[in-house]
């Protein structure tokens, strides 16, 4: 039902793919990739497991350079309309804008405070008030504030794995980026912490742009506005199609997919 | 039973390497005392050492051992951990392999080859750069420990190149994912997270500094006594517990009843420097989130 009303509305998207090709030295990972992401919302990426999501993700906010050995890239990419693998363009920067959760949590081993404040402390010249202030901004976004208000300064590994995941959630917001990629951001998690994430990227969802990589096509029916389907033609990751989910989901052009995830849903 | 097994295993090699251990500092202890006995605390103290007039101060000594460990570790530390950040954190696979094999066969040259490239080159190099401060000759505690560094650049660099290969990659990727430039992922989470190996891997360096003798023997200049102890000594001749150790006077003594107990006490006194190095490696290292990685 949310579905429907929440349409895409956003006449430009804030972030495009336009002939996005992924190769490794071996063989291609993706191939001409047409995407428009649009501000605001969640935009889901379902398909099956080694479609080349994650890889898809990474094209975005250029994690894609750091992989060794490199990966080729060909095709345009554009955040906010400027291109993203442009001459000049700040990677790092761009990726403190454009934030990223990954499929397993990845926690500093220091304090819990030290952990949320990581990356702002490098990128922002913030005063004490400030840093505390982002603290506990950061924290609330990610629905972890009550859990660990009095235990700040305790090492972030003593935390459970879903409060880690929604620790690693409250680094990247306290960057305060525009974009949030998740890259199956509750596969490690139980129904309890997966719920708890899912109205999270909800509420999230009103202010940044959320890129949700899931396995889980019921997740996809219950928080995406936007669904792109990424299956392997021909041994090569392609998006099969793109749309608003009902349609896609009641109608599917790929339903070898649909079936394989479908089956993956239930006996979960 | 297998596991009670084991357990007296470890507890029997633990023990045998307590008696072994502590055998070895009694006899130590015990073949020293007439020169105790003769010289008191001024065995450590003095200055002078002419076994002829019966003086036996080893103060020279210690000061030659800290004085070359200290300045090869100063010259080596930097270069290693330069190297092994390059090789750990910049260089990918094949690259590093090229990069890491000949610094590792470095390792295993033999000390005495070391010591013959320090009396060929090292030394003249060292008498010719500092030949304003008119040296007596290129043999000095300088060249000692700018051959000692050398010697122990690879080692170091190898353990700490494991040590930051040990920082696991996911959490390089989560610093660059926040923004991090390579360079800051470094500094802010490879480096502190390494900390503890890197400390363990200098450590290691300056006590094989420590002990390294006949290459510090061949260039050191072996000169007993010492009257100055300040800066301008580094650039005379002098000597370490080890190359005077490692001398002829070792098989002369042996006869003389006192003459042995000073050369023994000198052991003696390395096994102590030695022993509170590794001790002090031992205290710190708990401390600097070791456990807490293992932990997380
Ligand atoms: N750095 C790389 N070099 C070579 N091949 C790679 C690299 N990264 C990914 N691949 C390959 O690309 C394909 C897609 O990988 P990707 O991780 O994007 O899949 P995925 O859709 O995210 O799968 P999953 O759902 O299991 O996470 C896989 O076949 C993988 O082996
Ligand atoms: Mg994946």
């Amino acid at each position: 039902m949310a579905d429907i009303l929440r349409m895409p509305s956003a006449p430009r998207p804030i972030l495009s793919a336009r002939a996005v090709s992924v190769a490794s030295a071996e063989r291609a990972l993706l191939h001409d990739v047409d995407l428009d992401i649009p501000e605001a919302g969640v935009f889901g990426i379902i398909g099956p497991s080694g479609a080349g999501k994650s890889t898809l993700l990474k094209v975005f906010n250029r994690l894609l350079e750091l992989e060794t050995p490199p990966l080729e890239l060909a095709g345009d990419v554009r955040f906010r309309g400027r291109p993203v693998y442009g001459a000049g363009v700040d990677a790092d920067a761009l990726r403190s804008r454009v934030g990223m959760l990954f499929q397993q949590p990845v926690v500093f081993p220091a304090s819990i405070r030290r952990n949320v404040l990581f990356g702002v402390r490098h990128v922002e010249r913030l005063s004490r008030a400030g840093l505390e202030e982002r603290l506990v901004e950061a924290l609330e976004g990610a629905a972890l504030w009550d859990e660990v208000a009095d235990r700040l300064d305790r090492p972030a590994v003593e935390l459970s794995v879903g409060q880690q995941q929604r620790l690693c959630l409250a680094r990247t917001l306290a960057l305060r980026p525009e974009v949030v990629l998740m890259d199956e951001p509750t596969s490690a998690l139980d129904p309890r912490a997966t719920a708890a994430i899912e109205t999270l990227i909800r509420r999230l969802a009103d202010v940044h742009t959320i890129v949700l990589v899931t396995h889980d096509l019921d997740q996809a029916r219950r928080l995406a506005d936007q669904v792109a389907c990424v299956c392997r033609r021909d041994n090569v990751g392609q998006v099969i199609e793109t749309g608003c989910c009902t349609e896609l989901f009641d109608n599917p052009r790929c339903p070898e997919t649909m079936d394989y995830l479908d089956s993956r849903g239930t006996d979960q | 039973m297998r596991s009670s097994l084991a357990r007296w295993a470890s507890y029997g090699a633990t023990g045998l390497t307590l008696v072994f251990g502590t055998a070895l500092l009694v006899s130590f202890v015990a073949q020293s005392l007439p020169v105790w006995r003769h010289e008191g605390l001024a065995y450590v103290t003095g200055s002078v050492w002419h076994f002829r007039s019966e003086q036996f101060g080893v103060l020279p000594m210690i000061y030659g051992s800290v004085v070359v460990s200290i300045v090869a570790l100063a010259l080596a530390a930097p270069l290693a951990v330069g190297a092994a950040i390059w090789s750990a954190e910049y260089l990918n696979g094949r690259n590093r392999w090229w990069f890491k094999v000949p610094i590792e066969l470095l390792a295993g040259i033999p000390s005495v080859v070391y010591g013959l490239l320090g009396v060929l080159l090292l030394r003249n190099w060292i008498y010719e750069l500092f030949e304003r401060f008119e040296p007596l000759s290129g043999d000095t505690l300088l060249t000692a420990g700018v051959l000692l560094a050398v010697m122990i650049l690879p080692t170091v660099m190898t353990l700490a190149d494991d040590a930051l290969r040990g920082v696991a990659s996911s959490q390089r990727r989560a610093a660059r994912a926040l923004g991090f430039t390579q360079a800051e992922g470094v500094l802010r989470v490879s480096l502190p997270q390494a900390a503890p190996g890197l400390v363990a891997a200098l450590l290691l360096g300056l006590g094989r500094a420590m002990g390294e003798t006949i290459a510090v023997f061949l260039v050191v200049g072996r000169q007993d006594s010492q009257a100055d102890y300040g800066l301008r000594s580094w650039l005379e001749a002098g000597q370490t517990l080890t190359s005077k150790l490692g001398s002829s006077e070792t098989f002369l003594a042996y006869g003389d009843p006192l003459h042995w107990s000073a050369i023994v006490g000198l052991g003696l006194v390395l096994l102590a420097l030695v022993l509170s190095l590794t001790l002090a490696a031992g205290r710190w290292l708990p401390e600097t989130g070791l456990a807490r990685n293992r932990r997380a």
